[in-house]
């Protein structure tokens, strides 16, 4: 009788193990994080802009099944269609915890819609995703900003009611210039900027300190750097391939926003890793 | 559709003839509000943003009384008691449609709340006598010199109340008729900020520091630059 009962149990506590270890793993702190998304054109010309605008419906889609929101912040078309550049918030729940398994170069093989002789192109556009922060993470010394706005010069005031809000902001000591024209205030236009750059430079130390964590595990699962190619998308093979887990998944599938499936592995592979990692440093001991 | 079109049509026409967006539209932002704006009254700028922000840090007190004075659409006032704790305003314009559009934007914003803390009537600054006293004075009164006026674009000149913009031939009529009467509106230490003209600054702290001018009871405190750099905003202090 007790040795059924064994038999019930066995396989119950091992899942309780794994799950339990699991839980253990060092967790990323920014995991439950809203963000902002970039999308930037590569390689490949006005065909490079379409793909971005590709990659921007494949996130929408997703975006909406998972029933998060999205705004667009700034955003730069490209001469053919899509966007040389766009730039969008998304907020919801764990929303870091999946997307930034998107941020990566993504390369595109196909024949371009503006391609008159059938000839197959590789154009890439790079997604950026960069966790929403605010002042606890992110210290800005107002001295270093330069704010400029369409309006600059001229009498100002209650003499002019032009409704340029559009605000440039540039950060004097790394030179990153955000351009927001999404809001109809400029205050709000200034907040929006604020928010993307406090984004950027919380991001740009993640990165730094991710990459170098990475190297030290030597994962596959990339180092997270944003010049690594992570997928190629081969119209005609009708393929999505992900290089760091060297996996196929249907292109229709990625076309429809159905990501879930290739983040899920992402998420499996990394946790993998780190178990392996936990387990060596346990041996180690 | 077809009725889509067309008043998108109309809306392009009146705004080849440079009417202001904001009328076209009847209404637009400010900070985080949308708010209605209605003709003839002055389209809020970027500028007056900048003020409500500026108040809002600097003002600690709770509860806190605020007059907003000439106040037109009402973004000043309404901001304040949406983002000041326990803030009531009273709002003044001698324009009838500046009062109906302020009190319908109260609503809009502080909803059930306006009834006890925002209420705009119909009042000149020479001739407002109010039942109580006031910790805060804000205003963006008409200050624009009456020879700027002509440089000003179609949008403003033909379209934004002209009695809104100009302030006399220096600009300061009533600018100094609410100096004047800050003694009588506010309580000791009582604070008035104001939007004016980037000539005004200096001539009000010419004026209040005269000898002169010591029976007026009011000091000047500062002034502040918009993001222009235009020296756009005065802090004052009645004694």
């Amino acid at each position: 009788r007790a040795g059924a009962e064994i038999k019930e149990i066995e396989p119950q506590l091992e899942r309780l193990e794994a799950e339990m270890k699991i839980l253990l793993l060092p967790k990323d702190p920014n995991d439950n994080r809203n963000i902002m998304l970039e999308i930037r054109a590569g390689t490949g010309g006005s065909e490079a802009s379409i793909f971005a605008g590709d990659l921007l419906d494949v996130y929408r889609k997703y975006i909406s099944a998972q029933g998060w929101q999205s705004t667009i912040i700034d955003s730069s078309p490209g001469d053919d269609g899509g966007y040389k550049n766009v730039v969008m918030e998304v907020k919801g729940d764990m929303v870091y915890s999946k997307m930034k398994w998107e941020a990566g170069v993504h390369r595109v093989q196909r024949v371009p819609a503006t391609e008159s002789q059938g000839r197959v192109h590789t154009s890439t556009a790079t997604v950026a995703i960069m966790p929403e922060c605010d002042e606890v993470d992110v210290n800005i010394d107002p001295k270093d900003i330069e704010i400029s706005t369409m309006r600059s010069g001229g009498a100002g005031g209650q003499n002019v009611n032009k409704v340029e809000t559009a605000v440039d902001l540039l950060h004097k000591p790394t030179g990153i210039r955000i351009k927001c024209t999404q809001e109809r205030s400029q205050l709000k236009n200034k907040e929006l900027a604020m928010k993307m750059l406090m984004s950027k430079l919380y991001d740009m130390e993640n990165e730094k300190r991710e990459m170098e964590e990475r190297a030290r595990r030597g994962s596959q699962v990339g180092t997270g750097g944003r010049s690594e190619k992570i997928r190629t998308y081969n119209w005609k093979d009708s393929r999505c391939s992900d290089h760091r887990i060297q996996q196929n998944y249907p292109l229709s599938q990625f076309l429809n926003g159905d990501i879930d499936p290739m983040i899920s592995a992402m998420i499996m592979k990394d946790q993998e890793e780190k178990l392996q990692d936990l387990a060596q440093e346990a041996a180690a001991t | 559709t077809v009725e889509q079109a067309h008043d998108f049509a109309t809306k392009l026409q009146r705004r080849m003839k440079h009417e202001p967006i904001q009328y076209i539209l009847g209404q637009w932002d400010f900070l985080d509000y949308t708010v209605a704006i209605r003709s003839p009254l002055l389209c809020p700028r970027p500028e007056t943003e900048e003020l409500v922000m500026m108040i809002v840090n600097d003002t600690t007190q709770s509860p806190v009384h605020i007059l907003d004075v000439g106040c037109g659409t009402g973004v000043i006032g309404i901001s304040l008691a949406d983002m000041l704790t326990d803030a009531t305003v009273r709002a003044i314009d001698i324009e009838p449609v500046a009062i109906q559009t302020s009190n319908e934007n109260a609503k809009r914003i502080l909803g059930s709340q306006t009834e006890y803390r925002y209420q705009a009537t119909l009042a000149s600054a020479e001739n407002f006598s109010p039942d109580r006293r006031f910790d805060v004075v804000v205003s963006n009164p008409p200050y624009i010199p009456q020879l700027d006026m002509k440089t000003l674009s179609k949008d403003v000149l033909h379209f934004e109340s002209e009695q809104a913009l100009c302030g006399g031939v220096d600009g300061m009529d009533v600018i100094r008729t609410i100096i004047r009467q800050l003694p009588n509106w506010c309580n000791p230490g009582g604070i008035c900020w104001m939007e004016v003209d980037p000539t005004h600054p200096q001539l009000i702290q010419e004026w209040l520091e005269d000898s002169k001018s010591l029976d007026l009871g009011v000091k000047f405190e500062s002034s502040y630059e918009d993001l222009y750099g235009k020296e756009r905003f005065v802090k004052l202090s009645v004694q």
